[in-house]
């Protein structure tokens, strides 16, 4: 189909690079799979490269490298307090995938593999996993009264305990959607908008103006979502640990 | 040869950044969890959407998923829509209490 091409969906495809199949299984290297890897590799570079030289007055690398580690760091600080330190690396790796792919997705032709419920679903449920399993260790049964809200009649148990328990077993399904529902639906609006310009230029060149400032707009916007979603996706994170760690 | 020469330095330079901090009354204490301003969670709105979406739909999925697994449709499916609905407004009423910066009172009792 001539339009499927055109589609703004076309940029959320899976297209194979390396096709491998082991057995059923279909393990190929996707486009989605080269982006995972780039962004792990310039993260790479960057801590690498940004830690190398460490001199009093950082250089740029340095100072990016820095105002990363002490973003994730006063986050942590704050929100879990001095427990969480244990669980900087995780939290900065993460913090640091999601925003290497959001940012390296707005870049023109690359692709976004935030944008991908499955991609976004497997970080979150082994966030919600990680974090059961450390609550678990730190409190053993006693984490079980998490579900149990104290001072309440006990007859209102039977109701409370199942929304309680259920509305934790929903968290990995609000933190995936959140980000890939942000990532998806502001490439669909980039892609769209964009193609406006294309549609109105072929008639006269002066109504296309209206797209083109309202896309130069609209990246800037996404640039800042690629930042925020980011951020949203780790903070809940911490959440989600202080509340394990302290059992409120 | 900078990482020997330059380590020594930043000792000193962390010790005097200290007693600097100290005689000016800015001493950084680790903040207490949750006492301090948490950080806000950006985008407003939408993001509560989101929380209760993901409530009707993820306890209609695992309703399915447990009538699947005890052939016992629509039982489940049709509990666990109700319940995961009051749990996706729980879930947004934190949202809302945490975006509000309100301290949770959940162990006090209501």
């Amino acid at each position: 189909m001539a339009t499927a091409e055109h589609s703004p969906l076309e940029q959320f495809e899976i297209q194979p690079i390396l096709p491998i199949t082991v057995g059923d299984l279909n393990l190929s290297f996707t486009n989605s799979s080269l982006w995972m890897v780039i962004s792990v590799l310039l993260i790479y570079a960057l801590v690498m490269l940004g830690s190398r030289h460490a001199s009093m007055v950082p250089g740029r690398l340095q100072a990016l490298l820095e105002l990363s580690y002490e973003f994730i760091a006063d986050m942590l600080g704050s929100t879990v307090g001095k427990d969480g330190r244990k669980y900087f690396p995780f939290v900065f790796t993460l913090f640091m995938f999601i925003l290497f792919g959001n940012l390296l997705g707005m870049i023109p032709g690359s692709f976004t593999y935030t944008s991908h419920i499955i991609v976004t679903f497997s970080m979150a449920i082994f966030v919600v996993t990680a974090v059961t399993i450390i609550g678990i260790v730190r409190h053993g049964w006693h984490f079980f009264s998490f579900f149990a809200p104290s001072g309440c009649p006990i007859y209102v148990m039977p109701l409370l305990v199942p929304i309680e328990v259920l509305s934790y077993l929903i968290r990995p399904i609000s933190l995936s959607v959140r980000l890939f529902v942000n990532m998806m639906a502001g490439h669909i609006m980039l892609k769209t908008f964009a193609g406006f310009i294309v549609a109105l230029g072929g008639y006269y060149l002066v109504p296309a103006v209206a797209p083109l400032a309202l896309t130069v707009g609209l990246t800037g916007l996404e640039l800042a979502i690629a930042f925020l979603q980011a951020y949203v996706f780790t903070v809940l994170t911490c959440i989600y640990l202080h509340d394990a760690i302290h059992l409120h | 040869m900078a990482g020997e020469d330059e380590a020594p330095k930043f000792k000193d330079f962390d010790a005097r950044m200290r007693r600097l901090r100290d005689e000016a009354g800015l001493s950084r204490d680790e903040p207490e969890p949750g006492a301090g301003s948490r950080p806000s969670i950006g985008g407003t709105g939408v993001q509560v959407g989101i929380e209760l979406v993901a409530g009707v739909f993820g306890g209609a999925l695992i309703g399915y998923g447990l009538d699947r697994w005890l052939d016992t449709w629509p039982i489940f499916f049709l509990v666990m829509f109700f319940l995961g609905a009051a749990a996706g407004m729980l879930n947004a009423y934190r949202h809302i209490r945490r975006l509000s910066n309100v301290p949770e009172e959940r162990s006090k009792g209501r």
